[in-house]
Formats: C-alpha cells, structure tokens, sequence
C-alpha cells in the first residue's frame, strides 16, 4: 500500500463517558495518509463511538482530535470529506436510489454523480428501485456508493460485511476497497472479525477498555506470531504481554507468542507452528 | 437548508394531505348539514372558523409531535445525521418544513373564507382569541416539535406543548382584555413582544441545547438541562407572574369617582341648575377593586360612601372584576353635602359632611338621567320613562317626594326655571330676541340671535353676569351683560355657559379655541394650539392665552389642557393630569412645571386631577395626594 508520513488522523487522549459507564478512555492513534489500519475491539469496545467522534456526530468528553487538518466542531463539514459506511446504513424508505445519490449530489461538496451512477451499475444496483424495497445486501451497496461517491480522502468502514452474504462481502471488499487503498486512500476499518479483511491491512491496532491497547503492523501479524504447544507447570499459567493462552486440556496448552524476542522465553522442544490470521486476531481479542 | 426542507416537507407529506384533504372534505359536509335558512357561503365559514380554532391547532400539534420525535430515533441519526450538515440544522429544517405546512393549512382555511374572518360570527372571546392566533400556532410548533425531541414521544411532547401554549397565551389574553376595558397597569406591549421573543427564540435555544445532550451526546449536566428547561417555561412563567402582578397592583389602584357613567353632564338643557362642583376641599375617591368608595379632604380625613366587597377568588386566575362607581355632589347652604351614588348595589342619595361622616338618605330607582339642582331649594331632576320628575331636599322620613313635572323637554326645563330657579340666576329672551331679562333686569344686545336658550348666569364679585353669544353675518361675539345693565363685547368668537366654556372652583369661566398652526405656503396643520379666553371673578377678561410652548415641553396634545385657576397675575393649569403648570399672564412663555405623582388611565374618562381652592387633588393610581398652588406634595392616603 502507497503509505507517506503525513498524519491524516491525529487522535490524543480521548475520552467519552456514556454516563458511568467509559467508552473511550485515554485513546491515542495516528494514521498516516494512505494507510490501511484495521481497529480490532469487541462488541462494545468503543469502535463505533470513536467513528462516531471522528465523524463530528458526537462531542467527545476531552482529547484533541485532528481529521484533515480539521477538528471536530459540530458543523458537520468533516463528513464532507469523509466517506462513512455505517454498522447498519439506512435511507428513506421512499426514495429511489437514484433520489438518495440526487440529495447528497446536493449536501457533499465534492460529490461525482457520474462516478456514482457508474458504481451502481459495477455493482448491479438498479437506480429506480426504492430504497425501502433494497435487500440487506444492496443497502449495503449503496452504502459504499454513497461513502466513496464523493471521492473522500478518509474512509471509516464501520464493521463493513457485518451479515453480508460471502459473494456481496468479497464483491465490495476484494473489489472496491481494494481499488481504493491502491488509489492511496486512507481507510480505517474496524471490525471485530478482522480475519476477513486478510492482505489489505497495513496496521491493526486493538481496541481494548477504551484505549489502543496494542499497535502491530501486518507484516507482522503475518511472520512474527506462532502457535506452541507446551505442558504447564504445575498447571500454573499467567499470560505475559506478546503470550496468550489459546487453548488449555488439563496440563496441555496452546499458546500463541507475538514476536521472535518472546519465543526466546518458551523453552525448546516445544512444538511450533505459524498461525493464520483469524487465529491471531482472535488471540488478541482474548476469544 | 432548502434542499433539507424540501426533505422534510417529503416525510411529512402523508401526514399534511390527510390533513388538507379533511379539511376540503368538511366544505360538502358542511353544506350538508347546515340548517335550511343559513346561506351557504356562511356553513363554510363556520366550518373554516372551527377549523381555525379547533382543527389546525390539533393538526399543527399531531406534525410537531411525530417530527419531533422522528427527529429523535435512531432511523434519523442513521439516515440523515450522517450528511454533512450540523444536526442543529437538521431539526431547524423540520421544524420549518412543519410551521411551512401549518402556515400553508391556515392560508388555505383564510382563502375559502374568501381572505376574511366571519367577525359577524365570532364570540368577543373569540375575537380575543384571534389576537394572539400566529403566535399561538407557532408556539404550539415549536414547542410541540421540541419536546416530543426532548421525550422521544410525539403524544407526550404534544400534550405538554399544549399545556405551555394555554399557560402562556390565555394569561396574555386575558391580560390584554383587561387592559383594553380597564386599566392600562402592565407595560403590555413591551411584555407581548418580550414573550413572543422569549417563546420563539427560547424555544429554538432550548432545542440546541437538547440537540447537543441528545445527538451530540455532550454531557448531560444538570445545568445544560435546567438551562433548556427554564428557556422552555421563561414564555408562561413570565405571563403567569404578569397576571399575578396585575392582580396586585390592580388592588391598589384609585380613581377619581367620575359623575359621567349613570348620571350624565348635559346640563345645557337645564336652565337655572348649577349642580356637580366639587365640594371645596374634597374629593371623591374609588377603589376598583373592593367597590370602596370615600370622600377625603386636604388634610387627609376619609369618610367612607361605600366600603366595597371582597372580589371573587377566581380573579387570581382569570382577570379582576372591577366595580365602577359613579356620583354627583351638592353641597348646599347648611354643609350638607348630598351625593347621588350608583355602586355595585343599585343607586342611593347619599348625605352629610366631612365631620359626621355620609349616611343613605334614599334609595334611587332607574333613571335614565339624574340631576341636582342648587336654586332656591337644592333638589333633584330625573327623567325617566319619557318624563321630569322633581324631588326636593332633604328627603321626608319616607323617603324623595316625587313630583311630576308637566310638558316635555323645553316645557319641562321652563317649568323648572320658572320655579326651581333662584331669581336672578337665569335670563331668558323676550319675543324680539335682543332684549335678555332676569330678575328685573334687561340688556339690550347688539347683532343677531345665535341662540333662543335661556342664558345660566355666572357669579362674579359685582354680581350675577351673563355671557351670550351673537352673531353678525358669519361672525360671532360674545358678549356679557353686567349686573348694572351694560353689555359689553367679550371674545370674537361663540362662547356659551355650560356650551364651550367651563368654570373654575374660584370662580374663573373660561372656554378654548383651538387654533391649526400650519406651516409653509401649503397651510399643512403642523399642530394644533389652544386659545384660552379667560373671564376673572373680578370680571378681568384675558384673551388668546396660548399653550403652545407648554404643550411642547411637556409632550402632550391640544385636548390634555384645562385651566385651573386665576389670580392677579398667574394662571394655573392641569397639563394631562401630569403636571401642574403655573404661567405668567402675558407671557406664558415663562411657566413652572411640577410633575404630578402617576394615575392611572381608565374608560371612565375621569380626570384624576381636581381643583379646590388651595391647591389640587390628585387621585394618583396608588394613593391621593394634594399640591398646593406653588408645588408642594402632600400624600393624603
């Protein structure tokens, strides 16, 4: 991916409350223009609260936010320049899709009306249908149109193939998102099933009680974490930063190791092997 | 925020035909069901009326509560909260898009009313009701959008904006009612349009500051929350405590007792009466609000006529019930002071003094005009029933002997001349229309007859004169006819007692001419400037004194002047119950203005100021006050 130095997304001590209950808490993150950063967390880590600040639809309790040069204000001019895929996109029911594109041809600055009619047809959309009529999958779909149909230099892909079917979800990922990052967009996904989106990440960074816990690039991910199988003991184990327990039967363990530097601290002997990324993430996550 | 309207006016679009189309629906209904003899065009009316006062408002309600509430789920924060405009400007293009449809519903209710309402048809509070009708309509849009935001819930935000709307808007109705037939006590103008402000520009307040805790999820904190609520409730609280301070302040209030409303001054048919001055040194003073009725002199003493009753408890809320007095006095040559009353209770003759206090002397029926009489024997004229009727004072044990008086009016008024009148008092003409007689004696008058009436005489130091006018071509004189038969030319104008001229407490007759004052060669009226012709008890005359500077310094108009006394060099005048005057004469360029403590303005068209013979009394909306002649205030009560 075509990656350069300079910070789009600059985020510093964030924190947003929801009553008693904190969301986000001390969140740094920066991202640098054209990177493909994933932002892996579980149901209810703060993902979608922290698009939601970046997008300017809600006010953060404290922090400094930086997007494009911009802060977030409440004028909504941030999500000029922001392609949006939401969790769960929706539009009035009794437009036609061609009458949901003519509205934002009409808000968004930028907006190619060409270009959107012609992504509706790659993506087999018909612009006559209503949209209250459009089957999970073709909302989504035009979702993706109305988000990139601006030509945004931001894309915020909110659990993007959340139940999507196999062939809509390698339709818009291996496809579309695939032909932005090569057009040197910058996109942030998060996703708590990062597995899917496989080779287009350049960075994954977990989201965990309200902050990023960990960053770790894709190379990395990829070549540096290793599944091992040992025998505990005394059936005593305590993970360490960069070793998770996978799996456990009586005195027998799996253990993924994050980094050469730790594998130095499991002893020799023991049997080991790469691990696919699914894995990897789902070790991060804990699950 | 076109384009957003626009997609407002969409989502409502169901909701607003249902709604037109009623509306058109209910013209055939009402032609169908309208009894046989009311013409067609005044059905629809009817039925465009009720849809006005009753339907609109409903409907204007039903919008604002579902807008206001789709405006707060999440189908809104996912299908339009993502656009990139701020969520503030979101609800304002939905709430325009309903005051757009609410408007459009009463423009097309006033069309087929043909563009007027059926005044004929409507109810005096209705009529009221109709003042406030575009205010109330978008406050109920407002309001009804905002809290069914705040609440989530369209029925709930509707109730409670219905709730506000009466809160605020019946106070001010009633407010504005009262002032309009009573008193102007509140500053009302000013306070309608710091509530319409308030109203509209609170409620757009409160809304962003629930648009930032609801959307914008910012922290929720008490103060934030307080804040939008005291914006919400500042229209009704301010209007509640309005008509609380009304309630009180109308309780205070005291007006002078005017002799106008049952017992009428025309005294110009009544030759030989010289009836109504003020008592020297009193002055009859109402409360309002109790029915209080009192009698107070220059040092303050009170003798209460009518103490009045409690008003009804329901004053609080609704507008006060005032009671209006009216009376006219007689004082006659032993001090007894006899008051003809007409209070709450019905009409009585009222007598006695300052030192024992006023007693019923004699009930008093219906009448449609009551008089005193002061000639030989002080008494009372009524007409009624097409009849004079005559009784003297005081009343026998059993109450006014009433006496039947022959003839109608003119012959009446003869009689009553004829016997009633102290000799001397009256002149009346002989056949020639030149020669004027009275008691004996005659004046021969130059020029032609302007009027046949018989003439009231006035009492100056050398005795009783006559001022009669004449004419000559289109011309007029006054002229007075001394008590040692001479006649002299007055005032080159028509002047006659009780006509166009008025009497002092000392004494002084004076009438006023008001002179245009134009300006440039198009004789366009700049103002207008009284005249004063002034007539001295010592039989000094004083022509073409003006007022204008006086008028000009103090900011008031032609009609708010009236001269209160004459002395050898000064004169002194009541310049709208606002300040007493005191001008050279020769020059009243050169006054002195002393300010007078404020009254209060109601329909009964009473002068709060009143002269005796050391200074005034002033019936000021909170107390009684006297000034002597160069100033000096003195609260009586």
């Amino acid at each position: 991916m075509n990656t350069t130095n300079e910070a789009i997304l600059t985020v510093k001590g964030l924190s947003k409350t929801f009553g008693a209950r904190s969301v986000i808490n001390d969140l740094d993150l920066d991202v640098s223009r054209g990177e493909v950063v994933g932002i892996l967390g579980r149901n209810g880590s703060g993902k979608s609260t922290l698009f939601k600040i970046l997008l300017d639809l809600i006010a953060a309790d404290r922090g400094g936010v930086r997007v494009l040069g911009r802060s977030p204000d409440g004028s909504g001019k941030l999500r000029g320049l922001i392609g949006y895929v939401p969790e769960k996109p929706a539009f009035h029911t009794f437009m036609r899709v061609e009458e949901v594109l003519e509205l934002r041809s009409r808000l968004f600055p930028r907006w190619d009306m060409a270009k959107a009619l012609a992504l509706c047809k790659r993506l087999e959309l018909d612009i006559n249908a209503k949209a209250g009529s459009l089957s999970k999958g073709n909302t989504a779909k035009l979702a993706w149109v109305a988000a990139v149909a601006h030509n945004p230099e931001l894309l915020l892909l909110d659990e993007p193939t959340s139940g999507l079917d196999y062939l809509v979800r390698d339709h818009i990922l291996t496809g579309l998102v695939s032909e932005l990052a090569e057009g040197g967009k910058t996109i942030l996904i998060s996703n708590h099933r990062m597995g899917e989106m496989g080779g287009l990440l350049d960075r994954v960074c977990l989201l965990k009680e309200g902050r990023i816990d960990a960053g770790y690039s894709a190379d990395f991910l990829k070549t540096e974490v290793f599944r091992i199988s040992v025998r505990l003991e005394k059936d005593k184990f305590r993970e360490g930063p960069g070793i998770k327990l996978l799996s456990r039967s009586g005195s027998l363990a799996e253990l993924a190791v994050f980094g050469r530097e730790n594998m130095e601290k499991i002893k020799t002997g023991a049997e080991i092997s790469a691990m696919d990324l699914d894995t990897v993430f789902k070790a991060l996550l804990g699950e | 925020m076109k384009t957003l309207i626009m997609l407002q006016l969409r989502k409502n679009s169901v909701s607003f035909r249902t709604l037109i189309t009623a509306m058109l629906a209910s013209i055939p209904l009402a032609l169908l069901i309208k009894s046989g003899h009311m013409p067609s065009r005044e059905a629809v009316n009817l039925a465009m009326f009720y849809w006005l006062l009753a339907g609109i408002p409903l409907g204007a309600l039903a919008l604002a509560g579902s807008s206001g509430a789709g405006a707060a789920k999440e189908t809104a924060f996912n299908t339009e909260q993502i656009l990139p405009v701020p969520q503030y400007t979101l609800l304002l293009s939905s709430l325009a898009a309903v005051l757009l449809q609410v408007a459009a519903l009463i423009l097309a209710a006033y069309a087929i009313m043909g563009f007027a309402l059926p005044l004929a048809e409507m109810s005096f509070e209705h009529t009221q009701v109709y003042r406030f009708y575009l205010f109330s309509m978008a406050y109920l849009v407002l309001y009804g959008f905002t809290l069914s935001y705040a609440f989530k819930n369209g029925m709930a935000g509707a109730g409670l904006a219905a709730a506000a709307a009466a809160a605020t808007v019946v106070p001010l109705v009633t407010m504005s009612v009262f002032q309009e037939f009573s008193f102007k006590i509140l500053p009302l103008i000013q306070l309608k349009l710091f509530i319409c402000a308030s109203a509209l520009a609170g409620g757009a307040a409160a809304l962003k500051i629930l648009s930032g805790t609801s959307d914008r999820q910012e922290n929720k904190s008490a103060g934030k929350l307080f804040a939008a609520a005291l914006l919400l409730a500042a229209p009704a609280l301010t209007t509640l405590a309005s008509l609380a301070v009304l309630n009180i302040e109308v309780r205070k209030i005291m007006t002078p007792v005017p002799s106008n409303w049952f017992f009428p001054n025309e005294e110009k048919y009544l030759p030989g009466s010289s009836a109504g001055k003020e008592a020297p040194g009193a002055v009859l003073v109402q409360k309002p609000f109790s029915g209080e009725v009192f009698m107070i002199d220059e040092s303050g003493r009170r003798a209460v006529i009518d103490p009045g009753t409690t008003s009804s408890e329901w004053g609080y809320i609704l507008f006060p019930n005032l009671k209006r007095a009216s009376a006219k006095r007689l004082t006659d040559d032993s001090g007894t002071t006899w008051i003809l009353y007409s209070g709450s209770d019905g009409r009585e003759l009222f007598g006695g003094n300052m030192d024992d206090g006023f007693k019923p002397r004699a009930k008093l029926g219906q009448t449609w005009s009551m008089h005193f009489i002061s000639g030989k024997v002080p008494g009372i004229l009524d007409e009624r029933e097409g009849s004079h009727y005559y009784a003297a004072l005081p009343p026998q044990k059993d109450g006014l002997k009433w006496e039947k008086i022959p003839g109608q009016t003119a012959e009446a008024y003869g009689y009553i001349a004829a016997r009633y009148a102290r000799k001397g008092e009256t002149a009346v003409f002989e056949k020639d229309m030149r020669t004027l007689v009275s008691g004996g004696k005659h004046w021969t008058l130059p020029d032609a007859r302007a009027t046949g009436a018989s003439v009231r005489g006035i009492k100056l130091n050398d005795g009783i004169n006559f001022l009669v006018p004449r004419k000559n071509g289109d011309r007029y004189t006054t002229y007075l006819c001394r008590p040692d038969g001479k006649v002299s030319a007055l005032w080159p104008h028509y002047f006659q007692l009780p006509g166009n001229l008025s009497t002092t407490p000392d004494g002084t007759v004076y009438g006023t001419l008001l002179t245009p004052v134009v300006s440039g060669e198009d004789l366009r009226v700049k103002s207008i400037d009284p005249e004063f012709y002034i007539l001295k008890k010592d039989g000094e005359t004083i022509s073409g004194v003006r007022t204008g500077r006086i008028l000009e310094k103090t900011g008031l108009n032609y009609e708010d002047i009236s001269l209160l006394r004459a002395d050898d060099s000064c004169l002194w005048f009541n310049a709208g119950d606002k300040y007493l005057v005191k001008a050279r004469i020769g020059n009243t360029e050169d006054f002195t203005l002393w300010p007078l403590p404020p009254s209060i303005k109601g329909r009964s068209y009473s002068v709060a100021v009143s002269a005796s013979a050391n200074g005034i009394f002033i019936v000021a909306k909170e107390g009684v006050y006297f000034m002597n002649w160069e100033g000096g205030l003195k609260k009586l009560f």
